[in-house]
């Protein structure tokens, strides 16, 4: 991180002469001197609005009373926050908020926690001379998941430059004038649903704005608040889950803005903070379930565990440890990932054994594909402090929604944003290249961009964003689920690390090296990059040329060992690959092939509905261990004080060991990660109690042994073209789009989550649809070799002709039955119905 | 007897004057050709900063000045907004010079633009403009296909668009910060300031705000000078001044003096005096924001500085008049009812303090007046006053306390005797 010298003016605030970074804010001044300005409009995420009038201060020379939250200092400037004057102007505005505000503390949410009720209790005058009539009003929807009431707002604005300034859904305006001016949703939810809505909860400075799903269910101090990391993506978010009466009652973000900005700056996205009914929804499970006649039966803990160990046992008393796989999800706990991993090796004996579900193959230049995986990322600061931000195949708002949010602020600040995608999306909207790369052809895109930056000036197509990539000297490039979620994958990263490395030797050859070119991945999952770390832990442990030549179990060699009868027993953790993995068959065949499946998991869901014997383990809330997010951040969570009737499931795989008599291993976080950091030196100067609230971005500096050529190799490396062109009879190249309200189990068992549930469609260009007869709304199958879905036809100019893109998460038409691991790219048709 | 002296005005009456032919066979856009062909930008700034031009809108700010604000060599667009809104009560001229007179406005307004630097000149017409708008619009059409607007305007090489836009019509719309935010498609809400609009103004361009009167004033100086100008009026306050003369005097409209002229003989020679044979009680001397000036105000000279001396302000030049049957507690209702309701209510003393007073004026005219409510009135005010976001705030005022300071004894009359207004019809606003 950069730091800019920052030029100090002096200034007397009250009587006391201060030096203060020149062009800031007299309210951020007299904070710095721990003077507290009243403030209410003011919000350390927004631009000064100067409405509510609470900070009114005097400035010498000048006539007015002035705003202290949009004054910036000036040298020589006198203020005086403190005076008569000033005390009866606090109490005026005061009293003028509270006119037609409604006096019902006692009922509010905001209770405790409310900013006018601060202010009045330290400000205001308690007696009110207000004989009038107050304005009344209903209170209405701003969408399924907020109230607003008219009677408690206090015209802030706050909410509606939240809308405006960042996240840019103008969802809340404001309707009439004068007094009666409302704050009102501008359209109906189901034109546009907001991704960053609940911010507007604690933003509002009164009880205006409430939760629906929390209303009533407790007051702000009879809550017990624990801090944890959300695990709902690759960001991570700070939060603080609510508990009371044995139950989750909410989620809030745990950083206070403008002063813990590290990460989310306290904004959650509404799948973070909202999609947490399912923590205590019927759907959950609590109790092992045996499958007998091809029925699910309740069964006791010590009847599953001795059927598993049984079961287990044989199969490597039979067959050996390889007879046995483990596919692991990608939200598991790094401590969890350890164990897996030791246990798999050392107790279980095999070597099919595959963390996250996020790269489905590396056979290809495994090596260099992990050096960039595990050493080319870039920390958010490293990012938003530097000059150039590339966004590459990746609808980051709907990705890692917060960290979209935070770019952006990157870019009012002064960082440029490209982007580079096959399709339109509104995370490019402050982009200033937008450059498209024709859908399923990113590889050969590259090659195009690469010859463009070694002649900028020659008009390549992809000119424009070549020049902005040359120009900058602090780069870092994102890419997302475009890239990431296809059988190519691997293929993909490869060519960008192609891009870096022709970028970095073009300046270099211009006598203008670069400070730094990132390459961060943003993957699915909350703990993906936990699970890359896992799967690979001899790159960190010095160990590296192991995994030179060495193709290494990958989830695609697993299924398709288990679809050949190979493996005995499949034990999935935290996994639902017949959604999430782009084959479906494969899967089926899998499950199908192996003789005994367990799946340990909360819900019944697609893939653990097809095991043997489902074991639930505590979710998320009640466990601690370690994340490690898109910046290699690595962060602890926290369990919540309840007891839960589940064993987590470090706990489970112990009693498992036992049963097996197979040793055991600790079910304890802190000593799992201790030992972690023990033997991995980029974490041996933290232990467990060690690791600061906000997580601790781990900073490799020193390159791998036998890797400080990997500018050469990545020159020497063949990018495998792969067959782009559809066929003749299955004409569009299909996008499957990960989408931030996708219908996966913690959505679909969470009750109000139900209006952002998204509907089964495809969308196409309507040059393509007029071509084909199509219309909007039309129901069609989407049809590939390998299966078909039926889905409603939705038009698009976003999308290019010749693509069709589709939500890749829809159980009832689940996209992964088109899809096959070794397509190159995904041809499709579209038909009617 | 006091003659009107024609500067804005002068080819009132003229038959057809809205078309461009009528308005160029009287000399019009000569002072265009004249400015751009024979004059530099600085030379039009300088001519009309030695005219001592000030601001007809209200504020009165010298527009010679607030030109050469704009920064010369900034790159990208410079707007000018033509402020068309006229909302003030009692203001009625902007609305007859765009009506009647639309050409003068289109010259005066390229001549600022040539002189600023402006690319691209708006006129913000209230929402209720309709016939005002449909006037200029034709006008523009008729300077374009002319060649007054568009690219090179009479072969100097400067260019310049117009654009009529129509506010929805709010009075607030009319300070120069709230007609941007509206001009620019947002909600007619004023910004912050600084950055003021000469540097930071529509869009965040550089922009010159100015009052229809006022640059209807520019052709009239370049073609006879700045001393001609100045030959009218007082030394601080030189020049003319439109005034609209409304309210209980027998010949209301809108008539133009030279400044320092006094009150008097404005209302007797050109008003016709107070109607009906009655006595005068009061009269806002600049529009209905500025505070009541009593019949020993009378003799006061018609410019900024005496009519600020006596207490009030000469705002933009509407004179509402008072006759001695007047019942001044309705009179303060009325306006305090207008301020409420036109309030933008972004900022707190105003949209509040403004709806609490009109609650208390709708009381006391119900018959449920206290005497602690004239206090009240006072201390709402004094919340208000100088702490709210624009002017606004302060514009609602001057009503309530004037009449509070002069006219006590009919609150009072009121108050003590439960006396209940009879209403013909209840304004309510509803939510
Ligand atoms: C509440 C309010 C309403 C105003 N309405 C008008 C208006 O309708 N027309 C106008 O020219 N100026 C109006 N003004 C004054 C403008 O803010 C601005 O000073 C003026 O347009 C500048 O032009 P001038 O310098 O030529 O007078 C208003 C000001 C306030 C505070
Ligand atoms: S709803 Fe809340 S945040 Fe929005 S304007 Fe009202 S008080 Fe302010
Ligand atoms: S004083 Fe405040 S509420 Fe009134 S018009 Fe100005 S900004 Fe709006
Ligand atoms: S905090 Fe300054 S005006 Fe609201």
């Amino acid at each position: 991180m950069v730091e800019v010298p920052q030029k100090l003016v002096k200034i007397t605030l009250d009587g006391r002469e201060l030096s203060v970074p020149e062009g800031i804010y007299l309210l951020e001044a007299a904070r710095l001197a721990g003077i507290e300005i009243p403030a209410l409009c003011n919000h350390a995420w927004l631009q000064p609005l100067g409405a509510c009038r609470m900070c009114l201060v005097r400035i010498e020379g000048v006539d007015k009373l002035q705003t202290a939250c949009s004054t910036q200092v000036r040298d020589g400037m006198v203020v005086i926050t403190e005076s008569d004057e000033i005390k009866r102007a606090r109490e005026q505005m005061l009293e003028f908020h509270l006119l037609n505000h409604p006096l019902e503390c006692p009922v509010c949410d905001k209770g405790g926690e409310c900013l006018l009720q601060d202010l009045t209790e330290r400000h205001g005058l308690f007696t009110s001379r207000y004989v009038e009539e107050k304005l009344a009003g209903e209170d209405s929807l701003l969408n399924p998941f907020l109230r607003i009431s008219y009677k408690r707002c206090i015209m802030c604005q706050r909410c509606v430059r939240y809308c405006e300034e960042i996240s840019g859904d103008h969802l809340a305006v404001v309707r009439d004038r004068g007094a009666w001016s409302e704050i009102t949703a501008s359209r109906s939810f189901s034109e546009v649903p907001s991704r960053f809505s609940g911010n507007l909860i604690e933003l509002c400075p009164v009880g205006a704005i409430t939760s629906i799903p929390f209303r009533f269910h407790g007051r702000a101090w009879e809550l017990t608040k624990t801090r944890t990391v959300c695990n709902q993506c690759a960001v991570g978010c700070n939060v603080e889950l609510h508990t009371r009466l044995g139950k989750l009652m909410r989620i809030v973000p745990a950083s206070e803005p403008g002063v813990d900005a590290q990460l989310d700056n306290g904004h959650l996205c509404d799948r973070g903070r909202f999609a947490y009914g399912w923590v205590q929804s019927s759907e959950r499970l609590h109790r092992p379930l045996i499958k007998r006649d091809g029925e699910f039966a309740p069964a006791t803990w010590d009847e599953a565990e001795k059927l598993v160990a049984e079961k287990l046992t044989r199969a490597i008393d039979e067959y050996g440890g390889d007879a046995v796989a483990v596919l692991a999800g990608n939200s598991l706990t790094n401590e969890e990932y350890m164990a897996l991993r030791i246990i798999a090796h050392r107790h279980v004996g095999t070597t099919n054994f595959f963390l996250g579900e996020d790269l489905f193959d590396i056979s290809r230049y495994p090596l260099l594909l992990l050096h960039s995986l595990f050493f080319d990322s870039a920390s958010l600061a490293e990012t938003m402090n530097g000059d150039l931000i590339v966004l590459v195949g990746c609808d980051i708002l709907e990705e890692a929604p917060v960290l979209g949010l935070r770019l952006e602020e990157a870019v009012r600040k002064g960082t440029t944003l490209v982007s580079f995608a096959s399709y339109a999306t509104e995370s490019e909207r402050r982009a200033s290249v937008r450059a498209r790369y024709p859908a399923g052809r990113f590889v050969d895109a590259v090659e195009e961009l690469i010859v463009d930056v070694a002649s900028p000036s020659n008009d390549g197509k992809y000119a424009a964003l070549a020049r902005s990539l040359l120009a900058a000297d602090r780069v870092s490039l994102i890419y997302g689920q475009e890239l990431l979620w296809h059988p190519r994958a691997s293929e993909h990263v490869l060519a960008l690390m192609k891009l870096k490395y022709a970028v970095k030797s073009k300046r270099e050859a211009e006598g203008k090296p670069m400070s730094h070119f990132a390459l961060n991945p943003i993957f699915r999952g909350a703990n993906s990059i936990g699970a890359v770390v896992f799967n690979h832990l001899e790159l960190l442990t010095g160990r590296s040329e192991e995994i030179r030549d060495k193709v290494r179990a990958s989830m695609k060699s697993i299924l398709q060992k288990a679809a050949e009868g190979k493996v005995k027993v499949l034990y999935l953790v935290g996994i639902n690959p017949l959604m999430t993995f782009p084959d479906r068959k494969l899967v089926q065949d899998a499950v199908a092939g192996a003789d005994f499946v367990v799946a340990q998991d909360h819900f019944l869901h697609e893939t653990s509905r097809e095991a043997d014997v489902v074991l639930p383990t505590a979710p998320w809330p009640f466990k601690g261990g370690t994340f490690l997010n898109f910046e290699w951040r690595l962060q602890k969570l926290n369990p919540v004080e309840l007891v839960d009737d589940t064993p987590t499931d470090l706990e489970l795989w112990n009693r498992l060991l036992i049963a097996m008599r197979r040793g055991s291993h600790s079910t304890e976080p802190r000593s799992v990660f201790d030992e972690i950091a023990r033997v991995t030196p980029p974490l041996s100067h933290l232990t467990y109690d060690s690791i600061p609230p906000h997580g601790s971005v781990l900073d490799f500096t020193l390159p791998p042994e036998g890797l400080a050529d990997i500018g050469e190799r990545v020159a020497g490396l063949r990018l495998e073209a792969g067959r782009c062109e559809p066929r003749e009879e299955y004409p569009f190249v299909l996008l499957p789009k990960t989408y931030l309200f996708r219908n996966s189990p913690r959505l679909r068992c969470t009750s109000w989550m139900e209006p952002v549930r998204p509907s089964s469609w495809v969308q196409m260009h309507p040059a393509d649809s007029k071509r084909l007869n199509l219309e909007e709304e039309q129901p069609v199958r989407v049809e590939s070799p390998h299966g078909s879905i039926d889905l409603e036809l939705r038009l698009s100019k976003d999308i290019t002709p010749g693509s069709v893109l589709v939500n890749n998460y829809s159980p009832e038409q689940p996209v992964n039955r088109l899809l096959g691991v070794d397509d190159d790219i995904f041809a499709v048709r579209v038909v009617p119905r | 007897m006091l003659q009107e002296t024609k500067v804005v005005t002068e080819l009132a009456g003229t038959e057809g004057l809205r078309r461009l032919e009528v308005y160029e066979a009287h000399g019009g856009y000569g002072a265009l050709r004249k400015a751009l062909t024979g004059m530099k930008p600085q030379e039009v700034i300088d001519e009309v900063k030695r005219s001592g031009l000030r601001g007809k809108g209200g504020a009165g700010f010298p527009a010679g000045l607030k030109w050469s604000f704009v920064p010369r060599d900034h790159p990208g667009p410079k707007y000018l907004a033509a402020n068309a809104d006229e909302g003030e009560p009692g203001t009625f001229k902007d609305r007859w010079i765009v009506e009647e007179n639309p050409h003068l406005l289109i010259e005066g307004s390229i001549i600022a633009s040539y002189a600023a630097g402006i690319d691209h000149a708006y006129v913000y017409t209230r929402g209720e403009f309709f016939t005002a708008r449909r006037v200029l619009l034709g006008a523009i059409k008729e300077a374009y296909a002319r060649g007054y607007l568009g690219e090179n305007i009479l072969g100097s090489g400067y260019a310049l668009e117009m654009t009529v836009h129509s506010g929805a019509g709010s009075y607030e719309c009319g300070e120069e910060t709230a007609l941007l935010t509206s001009l620019e498609g947002g909600r007619g809400h004023p910004k912050l300031k600084p950055p003021f609009p000469a540097t930071h103004g529509a869009w965040g361009r550089p922009t010159v705000i100015n009052n229809v009167e006022t640059l209807a004033t520019v052709p009239s100086i370049i073609n006879r000078g700045a001393d001609w100008y100045r030959s009218f009026g007082t030394e601080k306050s030189p020049g003319v001044k439109m005034v609209s003369i409304s309210g209980h005097v027998e010949k209301p409209g809108n008539y133009e003096i030279p400044l320092g002229t006094p009150v008097r003989m404005i209302l007797d020679d050109l008003g016709g005096g107070v109607w009906k044979g009655r006595e005068l009680k009061a009269f806002a001397p600049g529009g209905s924001s500025t505070p009541l000036l009593l019949p020993g105000n009378l003799d006061t000279p018609y410019d900024y500085e005496s009519i600020a001396e006596a207490g009030s302000m000469l705002g933009s030049g509407g004179i509402i008049v008072f006759d001695e049957t007047t019942d001044m507690v309705r009179v303060a209702e009325i306006l305090t009812r207008f301020y409420a309701w036109e309030s933008c209510g972004k900022c707190t003393p105003c949209r509040e303090g403004t709806r609490w007073m009109l609650q208390i004026y709708e009381r006391i005219l119900n018959g449920g007046g206290r005497m602690e409510d004239l206090d009240l009135l006072l201390d709402i005010c004094e919340g208000i006053d100088s702490k709210s976001f624009c002017p606004f705030g302060d514009a609602a005022l001057g009503i309530v306390r004037s009449t509070i300071q002069h006219f006590r004894a009919e609150y009072e009359n009121y108050i003590r005797k439960h006396k209940v207004y009879k209403r013909k019809f209840m304004p309510v606003r509803h939510h």
